[in-house]
């Protein structure tokens, strides 16, 4: 892909602040909009960049059903764009924030659509990243199948900018749904397991069906939204419940918890990890078994082990810091690849 | 490989299964893609994940490279023993261990064939999506490595996207595994580096996929087109309308016409200049409504006649016809060299005629049968390895071709993956950088390079490790074109 003069002027002048930084013996951490922060430890002295006046289209033909957007850009204003072409990008995260498109990348996030859309890590298929290591470095590639080389977007996804700063994303977009509906129930979490088990039998796949639990409020909490032609959006309006056309109000946006966690439990694990939940905000995707969570400084490093035990995935996306969670057996290969990317260890 | 090495396999892994032969050895020194060959030095047949690490740690301690194979299917050389290679033949390894659909989970040893996951499913009303035309043959193992694809990976995906997990051995002979029954990793997705990594970083000796509610209903499509170009715009009138089909298959004429003298004859009229295969599935509601929109869009694109399957029987024999293409033109050419290369999709009927134009200039005889919906071109230059001139005519023709998908903003590569084949291709699509970014992956997960090396990447422009113990391969130049 062409890269235009301007952008190229912006990662000169990044790659000039990874001088500084290097320099005055600092780490650097990339922001976007700042809402997956992880407090930092302290020391050494971190400096800041923000990410956010990045956010042009780099690219985008709507008949491929592929863009590339500088990483600054929201998700919410590409999706602005995109729909002006009957597209989107499937990604509402369920406490209901915005974030950068880099932010989403580099933090692993996913959202509530997963079950039905897929995972977010799976529509990314090429990155722009500013690497300390190697410079400027494009991985992947702007076509919806690609198996040149190795997969290097899946090593930036989810690294929390420990190797490189990603500066421009490359995502596969979705047709916008011509009709959609929702339902919502509340109940215990055992009329509502059943609740979600039944929808499975109305149809499938739901555009996503996720369990909300809230201290604050007795019960558990679903909603189910169903995505596609209008004849079948009326067929279940018609023959099970009416629903309602808008996104019910129990996905209001959350109030920030000490620590968020997010991150997939296996499917058989969902009506468990609803039960030992306690004290914070839960939302759970119930086909894909996709959450994301709050807790106290105290129950996250619980919770974590809880799920990972259960072989569910999980990890800190903001509030206390903790390192890049590396399984043990793979910290030589981690360390191999920290010293070639990042070799002064300036990122994070 | 020397005596003592020998016999320390054997010890490894008993002695009917380790095979040095020369008349045992020679099936193995090629996999699909031919213009390579080499035999090995010798192959193992290991039984189980213990095995496989005591086989590495012997390779290993003899400094003698490894590679793992299944079924030899692979058309980019990624299964070719470079150099003294020893072959690591997990063909023992095929049993489907367990189905777990409450997890949506099929457990499977690296060795069971593609198709056989999904026949075992079948009774319990799931599928295992990604569908290699090769299906038949190919096993997990070469799919985790390529990252295979398939027809109806236009809406499922290809196969990262099925693998949630994976016991591996490391270059080192450790038992090391990668992602979580949720198919969510905590940060880094080792997993998703490990699939389509060609078998350079890791082997994998169990897998865990991920299976898929079988669709109540599917409905199938078949266009027949005068004009191949119309055929084309109607790919990307589809696809922009909103509509992402379960697959959106095309043939040309030349394939056409191949197809019919297999044994899956459709019975197509004469004189078609292009067929496309399209299938929508789902809810019934969604089905009915998007095979309608689709007609209604292919007859904006003079198509010449529309058929819908009437029965399965129908539709079986529509797929029977387009996955068997690629053997079709064993039928109408000595051999055939089975290109792969990706491009916008919007892009189409420029690629078309530039392949065309390059077949017409350097006189070699295209076919096309690919994955249109998802760009993923697989043009079929039709040769005779016998005359030798010709050969080098088709290995510069597909080589021209990568460098058009390229130019047009695609990829040297869809789904075959870059072996021996592509390596120098790769150059086409990335900068030093971007390649120095990539050897250091391969160099953080085998420092040495004894998996599977001379694969994958070019050769650096500077040595990178001087332990490496293997130099070269051998380029197009020593094939004997
Ligand atoms: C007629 C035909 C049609 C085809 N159609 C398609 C298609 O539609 N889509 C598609 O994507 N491909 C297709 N292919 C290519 C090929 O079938 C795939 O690449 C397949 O995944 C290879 O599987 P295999 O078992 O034959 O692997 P092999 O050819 O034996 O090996 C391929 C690579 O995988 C590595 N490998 C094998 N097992 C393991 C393991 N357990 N761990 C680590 N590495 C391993 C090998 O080292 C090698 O690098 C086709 C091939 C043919 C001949």
């Amino acid at each position: 892909m062409k890269v235009k003069a301007d952008i190229l002027a912006q990662e000169q002048e990044l790659l000039a602040v990874f001088a500084e930084v290097r320099r005055d013996n600092q780490t650097l951490r990339v922001e976007g909009l700042g809402h997956r922060l992880q407090r930092p430890a302290g020391e050494p002295a971190t400096r800041s960049y923000s990410l956010t006046g990045w956010n042009d289209i780099v690219a985008y033909h709507p008949a491929d059903l592929v863009v590339t957007v500088e990483a600054g850009m929201s998700v919410k204003a590409l999706n602005r764009i995109l729909a002006e072409h009957g597209q989107w990008i499937p990604l509402t995260v369920a406490d209901g924030q915005d974030d950068t498109v880099g932010g989403a990348v580099s933090a692993g996030l996913d959202g509530i659509w997963r079950g039905g859309y897929g995972s977010f890590r799976d529509r990314v298929l090429g990155l722009r990243v500013l690497t300390p290591g190697f410079g400027a470095i494009q991985v992947g590639a702007a076509v919806v199948k690609n198996v040149a080389g190795y997969n290097l977007s899946r090593l930036f996804f989810g690294s929390r900018g420990t190797l490189g700063i990603i500066t421009q994303v490359t995502l596969k977009v979705s047709p916008l749904p011509q009709s959609r509906r929702y339902w919502a129930w509340e109940g215990s979490l055992s009329e509502m397991s059943a609740k979600a088990n039944d929808l499975m039998g109305w149809a499938t796949p739901w555009a996503g069906i996720a369990f909300i639990a809230d201290p604050s409020q007795k019960g558990t909490r679903l909603w189910a939204a169903w995505h596609g032609v209008a004849e079948t959006v009326d067929y279940l309006a018609a023959t099970k419940e009416p629903g309602s056309p808008d996104l019910p109000l129990m996905t209001r946006p959350w109030k920030p918890g000490a620590v968020t966690l997010k991150g997939a439990v296996p499917r058989k694990t969902v009506q468990d990890v609803i039960g030992v939940w306690e004290n914070g905000l839960l939302a759970v995707e119930w086909q894909s078994g996709g959450f994301l969570g709050t807790l106290s400084e105290e129950d996250a490093p619980r919770m974590e082990n809880w799920i990972r035990e259960r072989s569910g995935g999980v990890a800190v996306l903001s509030g206390l810091h903790e390192d890049l969670p590396v399984p043990p057996a793979l910290m030589p290969i981690w360390k191999r690849l920290k010293d070639a990317y990042d070799p002064q260890a300036i990122l994070g | 490989m020397n005596e003592a090495g020998v016999e320390e396999l054997k010890q490894a892994v008993g002695p009917d299964f380790v095979l040095t032969d020369s008349m045992d050895l020679l099936p193995y020194s090629c996999d699909a893609y031919t213009l390579a060959q080499e035999a090995p030095a010798a192959v193992v047949l290991p039984g189980n994940t213990a095995e496989v690490q005591d086989v590495v740690r012997v390779l290993r301690s003899h400094h003698v490279p490894f590679l793992a194979r299944g079924a030899g299917t692979s058309l980019s050389g990624g299964a070719t023993p470079l150099n003294g290679t020893v072959i690591i033949h997990l063909s023992r390894m095929n049993r489907i261990i367990d189905i777990d659909t409450e997890n949506q989970v099929v457990v499977v040893e690296p060795g069971v064939v593609n198709a056989d996951i999904t026949r075992a499913l079948a009774p319990l009303g799931f599928f295992y999506a990604p569908d290699p035309s090769s299906q038949q043959a190919c096993t997990i193992g070469g799919n985790f490595a390529e990252n295979s694809g398939g027809p109806h990976c236009l809406k499922y995906g290809v196969t990262v996207n099925h693998i949630v997990m994976a016991e591996t051995v490391t270059s080192e002979g450790e038992r090391v595994v990668l992602g979580n029954l949720a198919g969510e990793p905590d940060a880094i997705d080792w997993l998703g580096l490990a699939v389509g990594s060609e078998g350079t970083l890791v082997i994998a000796t169990k897998l865990w996929l991920r299976i898929t509610h079988k669709p109540s209903e599917s409905q199938t499509v078949l266009a027949l087109f005068d004009d191949v170009n119309e055929a084309s715009q109607a790919v990307s009138a589809v696809v922009a309308a909103g509509i992402i089909p379960a697959a959106l298959e095309m043939m040309d004429r030349l394939a056409i016409y191949a197809v019919e003298k297999g044994p899956y004859r459709v019975g197509y009229p004469e004189n078609l200049a292009a067929v496309l295969l399209i299938e929508v599935d789902g809810e019934s509601r969604e089905v009915h409504t998007m095979a309608t929109r689709v007609q209604v869009i292919l007859q904006k694109h003079l198509v010449r006649e529309v058929r819908l399957a009437a029965t399965p029987e129908e539709k079986n024999l529509w797929w029977a016809n387009r996955k068997t293409a690629f053997g079709a033109m064993g039928l109408i050419s000595p051999q055939y060299y089975v290109q792969d290369g990706v491009i916008p999709r919007s892009r189409l009927p420029e690629a078309l005629e530039r392949i065309n134009e390059i077949g017409r200039r350097r006189d070699v005889r295209i076919a096309n049968v690919f994955h249109a919906g998802d760009g993923n071109l697989h043009p079929l230059l039709l040769y005779d390895e016998h005359d030798k001139e010709m050969v080098r005519r088709v290995v510069d023709a597909g080589s021209e071709i990568l460098a058009v998908c390229v130019e047009l903003g695609g990829s040297i590569t869809g789904e075959h993956g870059v072996g021996i084949e592509k390596r120098e291709d790769m150059r086409r699509q990335f900068t030093e950088s971007e390649l120095a970014a990539q050897r250091a992956l391969k160099h953080a997960f085998d420092p040495i390079d004894i998996l599977n090396p001379g694969k994958l990447l070019p050769t650096a422009s500077t040595c990178h490790d001087e332990n490496a113990v293997i130099g070269t391969y051998p380029g197009r130049e020593s094939t004997g074109e």
